[in-house]
C-alpha cells in the first residue's frame, strides 16, 4: 500500500449558509491518479483550491504529508502545483511564464533545458512559442503553456482543474502524455477534476463522484435529479408516463440532493423478463450509445429511459454473449437497494 | 481676430528661436512637477498598494478619505502650504516661500491622493484570477507583492501619467508658493495667466501650444499603457 500525500476528515466549507463541500474521509495516495466527477456547482473546484491550500475549509482536518495548513513549510507547500480553470498567464512572454515558478524557488539550475523540455511535452515547439507574449497565444496555446509552467516545476503533487475546457480533440492526447509523463517518470500524484468523463475514465487509476459537496463512492453518472412523487407510504419517481421506481418514505430524499445507481449494479436484458422480483426495479429503454471501457475490459451502455439517460457497465463476456447494439429495445433492472442516497443532511 | 494670428506667429518664432524666458518658465514647470511626481509616487505607491491589497480595519475610510482628496482645488493646497511655510508659519525659517523646494511640496502634496487613489483602485480591482495563479506558485509576502506590482505595471504607471497631467497643468500653487518670479520660479501656466493680464499674447499662446504638446504627450501614452493593462488573458 502506498503512503497517502492527503488526509481529509469531516473537511466542511460554506458560502454563506450553504455547505459547498462536505467531505466524511478521504486520503490521496502517492503517484495515483485521482478523478473527481461532478456537476456544476457540486464543489471539485473548491475541493482542488482546498488541496493547494490556497482556500482554507471552515472545519475539519486537511494534512499534506503530515502537515496542516498552519504548520505547512513553504518548501512542502511548493511541491503543489495547481491549473485553475481558464488559466491567466502572467503578462510576460512564454519563456518568462515558465521561468516564474523556477525563479521563486530558486531553481535557475539548467533553466532553458527545462523550459524547453516542458514546452515540448505539452506539444509547443520550444523555438517557435518561447518568445511569444502573453496575448499572442490562442486559448489553447495558452491553456497548454499554463500546464507546461506547472510541468516545469516537477510538482510532486498536481491539481488539475478542468484542464481540457480549451482544447479541441486533436490536442488532448498530447496534453494526456503529458499529464501521463509526470505521473510515470516524476511520480507526480495527480488529482483532475472535469467534466469530461470518457477522458477521465481514460487517465484516472481512480475516480470519486462528488455530488452538491458530498462524495459518492462511484462516479456519479447515474445521478437522477428530479421531483419524487407521495403516495402512500411510498415515493416515487417517474421516468415517463407509465414508468417509475419508487422508495420507501423512510429514505430521506432530498429533492435537490437526488439519487444515484451504480452503474455496475444495473443489469441488462431483452424484451419483458419472465419473473418479476419484488424488490427489483424493471425499467424499459432504448440504447442509445455503446462503448468499450479498454482498461477494465467493459461494456458502458447508455440507455435512454423516458427523459433519462442510465449508464449500464456489463463484463466484455456478457456482451460477447448478447451483441448490444444502439437503437436495441431492452429492459434494465436493479435491487431497490442499488438505489443510493446522499449521506444525510448535515 | 488680427492679433490672434499675429500673437500665433509670433509664439512660433519664440518657440523656434529658445527664446530664454520662454525656455525658462517650460524648464521650471518639468523640474519642479517632474520631481514633484517621483516623490509623491515614492511614499503613494507603497500607500496606495496597502489600503488596495491588504484587508485591515479602517481601510474603507482611508479609502473614502482619499478619493475625497481627489478633487481638492489647488488654491486650497496652496492656501495651505502658504500657512506652514510663510514666515510666520511653523516651517517658516526653512525659507522655502517663493523657491522651487516649495512648489514642489505643494505639488507632491496635491499629486499624492491621485496615486493613493487610483493606484489602491488598481490593485484593488485585480483579477482574482491572477491573484491565486500568483498565490498558486508559493510565493513569500515579498514575492508576491513584487509579482503583483510587476504585473499590474501597465495600470500603475498609467496612474502615475494621469497625476503628472494634473500637476504640470496646475496654476494654483505655482502662484502662490512660487510667486512668478522670472527666471525662479515662473511656470508655463503662471507665465500664460501673467503674459494674458499684460496683453502680450505671443509668449502666452506659445506657452499654451507647449502645455498642449505635453497633456497630448501624456494622453498618448495613457491610450497605450490602458490598452496594454488590458490585454489581460
Amino acid at each position: 500500500m502506498k503512503s497517502s500525500m492527503y488526509e481529509l476528515q469531516n473537511l466542511r466549507t460554506l458560502y454563506g449558509e450553504k455547505p459547498v463541500l462536505d467531505i466524511q474521509s478521504l486520503s490521496v495516495y502517492e503517484g495515483e491518479i485521482l478523478g473527481l466527477v461532478g456537476s456544476n456547482g457540486s464543489g471539485k473546484s473548491t475541493l482542488l483550491r482546498h488541496l493547494a491550500f490556497l482556500e482554507a475549509a471552515q472545519s475539519g482536518k486537511l494534512h499534506y504529508c503530515g502537515f496542516d495548513a498552519a504548520s505547512l513549510p513553504l518548501a512542502t507547500r511548493r511541491d503543489i502545483s495547481i491549473l485553475l480553470p481558464e488559466p491567466y498567464l502572467l503578462k510576460r512572454t512564454v519563456r518568462e511564464n515558465l521561468l516564474f515558478g523556477l525563479k521563486v524557488r530558486g531553481e535557475a539550475h539548467n533553466a532553458d533545458q527545462r523550459v524547453h523540455e516542458a514546452l515540448e511535452l505539452v506539444g509547443l515547439l520550444p523555438k517557435k512559442f518561447m518568445h511569444r507574449s502573453w496575448h499572442e497565444l490562442s486559448s489553447g496555446e495558452t491553456q497548454r503553456v499554463a500546464l507546461a509552467s506547472r510541468l516545469v516545476l516537477h510538482p510532486k503533487t498536481l491539481l488539475l482543474d478542468e484542464p481540457t475546457n480549451s482544447l479541441d480533440y486533436s490536442g488532448i492526447p498530447q496534453f494526456t502524455d503529458a499529464i501521463l509523463h509526470a505521473n510515470r517518470e516524476w511520480g507526480t500524484t495527480i488529482v483532475i477534476a472535469s467534466h469530461d468523463l470518457s477522458w477521465l475514465s481514460e487517465i484516472a487509476t481512480r475516480k470519486i463522484g462528488l455530488h452538491f459537496g458530498r462524495m459518492m463512492d462511484f462516479s456519479t453518472t447515474n445521478l437522477i435529479v428530479g421531483k419524487w412523487r407521495e403516495s402512500g407510504d411510498e415515493r416515487f419517481f417517474d421516468f415517463d408516463a407509465t414508468q417509475s421506481m419508487s422508495l420507501p418514505k423512510s429514505y430521506r430524499i432530498g429533492e435537490k440532493r437526488g439519487v444515484a445507481i451504480n452503474p455496475r449494479d444495473i443489469s441488462v436484458s431483452f424484451g419483458t423478463p419472465n419473473a418479476c422480483e419484488e424488490n427489483r426495479v424493471y425499467l424499459n429503454g432504448t440504447i442509445r450509445d455503446v462503448l468499450h471501457i479498454t482498461k477494465t475490459n467493459e461494456i458502458s451502455l447508455k440507455i435512454m429511459i423516458g427523459n433519462h439517460l442510465l449508464e449500464c457497465i456489463e463484463s466484455f463476456e456478457q456482451f460477447e454473449c448478447h451483441h448490444f447494439y444502439p437503437s436495441q429495445y431492452v429492459t434494465v433492472s436493479f435491487e431497490k437497494s442499488a438505489i443510493k442516497v446522499p449521506s444525510k443532511e448535515p | 481676430m488680427d492679433f490672434i494670428l499675429s500673437g500665433l506667429k509670433e509664439a512660433f518664432g519664440l518657440l523656434i528661436n529658445l527664446d530664454p524666458e520662454t525656455i525658462s518658465a517650460i524648464d521650471v514647470t518639468l523640474k519642479s512637477s517632474t520631481l514633484s511626481i517621483v516623490f509623491s509616487i515614492l511614499i503613494g505607491l507603497p500607500l496606495g498598494f496597502c489600503l488596495g491589497f491588504f484587508n485591515f480595519p479602517g481601510r474603507k475610510a482611508l479609502k473614502l478619505l482619499s478619493d475625497t482628496l481627489l478633487a481638492i482645488p489647488t488654491v486650497v493646497v496652496g492656501l495651505i502650504v502658504y500657512a506652514f511655510i510663510s514666515n510666520r508659519g511653523p516651517f517658516g525659517s526653512y525659507e522655502l516661500l517663493y523657491t522651487l523646494p516649495g512648489i514642489v511640496i505643494g505639488q507632491t502634496i496635491l499629486a499624492l491622493p491621485i496615486i493613493v487613489s487610483l493606484s489602491a483602485t488598481a490593485v484593488e480591482g485585480m483579477e482574482k484570477k491572477l491573484y491565486l495563479t500568483l498565490a498558486s506558485f508559493g510565493l513569500t509576502t515579498i514575492q508576491m507583492i513584487q509579482s503583483v506590482v510587476w504585473e499590474l505595471r501597465h495600470a500603475l504607471v498609467a496612474v502615475a501619467v494621469a497625476a503628472y497631467g494634473r500637476v504640470v497643468a496646475e496654476v494654483g500653487i505655482a502662484m502662490m508658493i512660487g510667486g512668478n518670479i522670472k527666471w525662479f520660479t515662473r511656470t508655463i501656466t503662471t507665465a500664460i495667466s501673467l503674459e494674458t493680464n499684460k496683453g502680450e499674447f505671443a509668449t502666452g499662446i506659445a506657452l499654451g501650444l507647449v502645455l498642449i504638446s505635453i497633456a497630448f504627450l501624456l494622453n498618448f501614452m495613457l491610450f497605450f499603457l490602458k490598452k496594454r493593462a488590458r490585454i489581460a488573458v
